[in-house]
């Protein structure tokens, strides 16, 4: 065998993986050739070096992100009948206009009515959406995405924003 | 490390947070530590950690047991990093250190700042040999759940790990020479 494959099998012991055989095929090469004891030298080293890292501290908010994150997938869970929001931005519907959250400000909706609640689930954030609806919500409230609400935290901003929804276009939309 | 049975899972598959929580113990510290170890950038490991765990929440009803929920696990942890950091870090090179060392070589470096250096060397292998070597070398798994984890075979996770070695070994030569730090 050539050296490159007893190096090969000098790692492989070095994680436990080598067979009885291969390690006594290992052993008589080593004994006969100082390259490869050299690179099994630098490498025993260096995985001792690895064992001895520091493990690093995982920071104490991590869960409490995690909690927050999902308490919106929760909201949003079993939604039915919901158009589908990536984010940042929200498409109000093929080929509609959109709006950047993180600019917050106005924009035009498309078949919502006043109960219309966005939801969070597993494919961003939704907004459910009522067929034949034409009647103008007063206030539609959005909530970020994961992305947007970094966005809006990286600004300062709460994570909940309410526009108020323009007249104009809404029934030309929905039509 | 907390051990999760198989009802704490089917628990958190009905929406029991308390069972999501007791997942979060037994795996948190070696999904940040595998993260930390992959991109050596603490911000970066904690916006990761918790992607794989908001990932692990919402896909836990797809588990199915034709794996370990280690290793599943541990695939939604590879593949929200490995597709986080291709979209953010370019390529580095190992070759760096060796230029960095020749500049300074009568400096004595102590242990924290070979830690460093091999920390390092470590998140800039190339991204194909990387995870196989984190899992190896620096978690301890065995190659056959390497071979599971990553959908390779055993002979490429030997393979890899091994290809990593020697590359850590070229870019850090000058400070693994046997007796220098010891």
């Amino acid at each position: 065998m050539k050296c490159n494959i007893y190096r090969e099998l000098i790692s492989a012991w070095m994680d436990n993986e080598i067979s009885s055989f291969e390690k006594q095929e290992l052993q008589e090469h080593l004994d006969q050739c100082s390259d490869c004891r050299a690179v099994w030298k630098s490498l025993s080293y260096l995985q001792e070096q690895i064992k001895r890292l520091v493990d690093p501290d995982v920071p104490d908010e991590l869960w409490n992100q995690i909690t927050k994150e999902i308490e919106f997938f929760r909201i949003g869970r079993g939604s039915e009948n919901c158009m589908s929001l990536k984010s940042p931005f929200i498409p109000l519907s093929k080929g509609g206009m959109t709006l950047p959250l993180e600019k917050g400000g106005r924009g035009d909706f498309k078949s919502f009515n006043a109960n219309s609640i966005p939801t969070l689930n597993s494919e961003g954030l939704k907004i459910r959406k009522d067929k034949g609806t034409t009647k103008l919500p007063e206030t539609i409230i959005l909530l970020p995405t994961a992305y947007g609400r970094k966005l809006l935290e990286a600004k300062g901003e709460n994570h909940v924003k309410v526009f108020d929804s323009p007249a104009r276009n809404f029934n030309k939309k929905t039509g | 490390m907390q051990t999760i049975d198989i009802s704490t899972i089917y628990a958190c598959q009905r929406g029991d947070q308390e069972a999501f929580r007791q997942i979060y113990e037994a795996y948190h510290k070696k999904i940040y530590r595998l993260i930390y170890r992959y991109c050596n950038d603490p911000e970066e490991t904690l916006d990761l950690t918790q992607e794989v765990f908001i990932r692990v929440y919402k896909g836990i009803s797809n588990f199915r047991s034709e794996c370990s929920f280690e290793t599943w696990i541990y695939q939604i942890a590879i593949n929200t990093v490995t597709s986080a950091m291709r979209k953010s870090k370019p390529y580095e090179s190992l070759n760096h250190l060796q230029t960095d060392k020749s500049e300074q070589a009568d400096v004595y470096l102590e242990i924290q700042e070979l830690e460093q250096h091999i920390e390092r060397s470590i998140s800039i292998l190339p991204e194909s040999l990387r995870m196989a070597f984190i899992l190896t070398a620096v978690e301890h798994l065995p190659y056959a759940e390497v071979e599971k984890i990553l959908g390779i075979s055993i002979e490429a996770v030997r393979m890899r790990v091994s290809r990593a070695r020697q590359l850590l070994r070229e870019s850090l030569q000058p400070y693994i020479n046997e007796g220098k730090n010891q």
